[in-house]
């Protein structure tokens, strides 16, 4: 705790100035998959003090499942009020780097920092309540499906508050006004929804909390051009009201384009020479669209290039 | 790759052996951690009212009708079975001692756990294995619920306190089949066929009966909730965690069965030591 001690955990650093300053990445110097590391101040660039307080942060994660890799050391830290957009072609990674910043499960080595403070360190319980501060919007949607939309949206306000009855159903009306359901689909289940539909009824559960930190995981996959807009409009109210830092995983450019403050380009361990960085691109979205590494410009403009040959190696 | 090419010579008979050892190990050491959270979720905080009763409902009362179709044709059967012999040895009247000894001490309790095995683990494990797979459990903790609470403690509690209860039901329907074959169709004299069944059938057999069954309904819980825990990707690995859900159920229920057959029986004997005759 001592290296972060100046640092208020939790609460209140709402109106702090906005986050502007250059992209935090700490560079581990080969790039190569280093254990974790030691005081985080040794990592930080100099000047950054005048910028946001760092929200959430990850310290050299490495992620295997069984034997692949998925992640190798990868670290970045997203400021109070930003909007982070991670993207990257399919399986390399991205939303096991949302989870695993929700804590959902616990890296294979690395370091997770909700506010500075190590995820690590935590017992499950305190996870849990801090884990309430944080909106997550599944690829999926994730409703519960023996559930009506109602009790979907109030699930998390039941669970964790003791608010009566009548307020509850005041918020779940509020939330589903907000991202524009009437009361008439309340009664509905999951089942008998539209994908746009489900993808609003989710968002609005997430939001039901009022979280300061809101994680979407492909919000806009398998949605119509036109509901696609309509959600990243909504990420963008959700971050004009009340500041609330976001980060997006997304392969949608326009949503890259609409939303980001900042974007991360991932690239899959597996097709990575030794030593190279997984990260291979930081910086705005404007920057991402004149990016001379190949890599990129491949992933932005959606040409397969030399990656075709993939499909004969099967 | 170096591991990768040494794990593929260790091939032999006794390699397996040992990796089929580890295998179990590792599963019983997960299931007993994975009880264990369970238990400590149940003394810290039981779930809402509202979650227990609808797994309840679920769990108990829509297993009604099987629970009363098997306990019938338990008896049923039984009495067919049973008279032949019997009537050649001129002993119909102790058919109603059979049929209700074997009722309430095992085959009740044993099948009425089998179809609920069936029934109500396999559902468990589907559904738990559908929430994992759609995202639904990590949506769960995200919103502050830990699944092992809200998902397991309400299905443990469900069974255990139910399928006793639905056992002594299936024992009930039985008994009644049993009677009324025997007395309406075989014509056994009646005031007979009650009289051996109450000489031979103790209240200990009947509490025997339901203590078992309550251990039966704790391990279709705990099993099938931990398969669908561990459940695999896709529509497939749903099918599997469902079917290893019953699979592995019924076999923990007819390891226990015997085991706890063991104990009561010398439990008896610890009680009523006069009768070493058998109970």
């Amino acid at each position: 705790m001592g290296i972060f001690g100046s640092r208020k955990p939790a609460n209140k650093p709402r109106d702090a100035p906005p986050a502007a300053g250059p992209p935090l990445r700490p560079s581990s110097p080969s790039g190569a998959i280093a254990p974790p590391v030691g005081p985080r101040s040794a990592m930080r660039p100099p000047g950054r003090a005048s910028s946001g307080p760092t929200m959430i942060e990850m310290a050299n994660i490495v992620q295997r499942f069984g034997n692949q890799l998925v992640l190798r050391d990868i670290s970045f830290a997203v400021e109070e009020g930003e909007t982070l957009v991670i993207i990257g072609e399919s399986g390399c990674g991205k939303s096991v780097t949302l989870k695993l910043l929700m804590a959902l499960f616990d890296p294979t080595a690395g370091r997770i920092l909700w506010r500075g403070r190590p995820v690590a360190a935590m017992s499950e319980r305190q996870r849990a309540k801090e884990r309430l501060s944080y909106g997550f919007l599944f690829q999926g949607a994730a409703l519960f499906d023996s559930m009506c939309v109602s009790e979907n949206v109030a699930f998390g306000l039941r669970q964790n508050t003791d608010l009566s009855e009548a307020k509850i159903r005041e918020i779940v009306r509020d939330r589903l006004k907000e991202v524009g359901l009437r009361e008439a689909v309340c009664d509905r289940k999951p089942a008998d929804l539209s994908g746009g539909m489900k993808k609003r009824v989710a968002l609005a559960r997430a939001l039901a909390l009022e979280p300061e930190l809101m994680f979407y995981d492909e919000p806009t996959t398998g949605l119509d051009p036109v509901m696609s807009d309509v959600i990243n409009e909504l990420i963008l109210r959700t971050k004009a009201r009340g500041r609330v830092t976001s980060i997006v995983v997304t392969h949608d450019m326009r949503t890259v384009e609409r939303v980001a403050d900042r974007v991360i380009m991932l690239y899959p361990a597996s097709l990575l020479r030794p030593n190279e960085p997984q990260i291979v691109f930081e910086g705005t979205a404007r920057e991402l669209a004149h990016s001379p590494d190949p890599r990129v410009a491949q992933f932005v403009h959606g040409n397969a290039g030399e990656r075709i040959e993939e499909l004969s190696l099967a | 790759m170096a591991s990768e090419s040494q794990v593929r010579q260790f091939n032999t008979p006794f390699h397996l052996l040992g990796k089929f050892v580890l295998n179990f190990l590792r599963t019983v050491g997960d299931l007993s951690l994975f009880t264990a959270r369970m238990m400590r979720w149940m003394m810290l905080r039981l779930p809402k009212r509202t979650v227990l009763l609808q797994s309840f409902y679920q769990i108990g009362v829509l297993s009604v009708p099987v629970v009363v179709l098997t306990g019938a044709f338990i008896g049923l059967v039984l009495a067919v079975q049973t008279y032949d012999q019997l009537h050649l040895m001129r002993l119909d009247t102790q058919l109603g001692a059979v049929i209700n000894l074997s009722l309430v001490r095992e085959l009740g309790p044993v099948l009425a756990a089998t179809m609920l095995a069936g029934r109500v683990g396999s559902a468990m494990a589907a559904e738990i294995g559908t929430m994992r797979v759609t995202e639904q459990i990590d949506a769960l903790r995200a919103l502050g619920a830990d699944p092992i609470q809200y998902l397991v403690v309400p299905r443990f509690l469900g069974c255990c306190l139910l399928i006793p209860l639905l056992s002594a039901l299936a024992d009930l329907t039985g008994v009644l089949s049993g009677w009324f074959i025997s007395c309406h169709i075989f014509e056994i004299n009646e005031f007979h066929y009650w009289l051996h069944s109450r000489q031979t059938v103790s209240a200990y057999d009947v509490y025997c009966g339901l203590l078992k069954s309550m251990f039966f309904g704790a391990s279709i819980a705990i099993v099938s909730c931990h398969r669908g825990f561990h459940c695999s990707a896709g529509a497939q690995g749903v099918g599997r965690a469902a079917t290893q859900a019953f699979v592995l159920s019924f076999g923990v229920i007819l390891v226990l069965d015997f085991v706890l057959a063991i104990l009561m029986n010398d439990f008896y004997y610890v009680i009523w030591p006069s009768s070493m005759g058998g109970p």
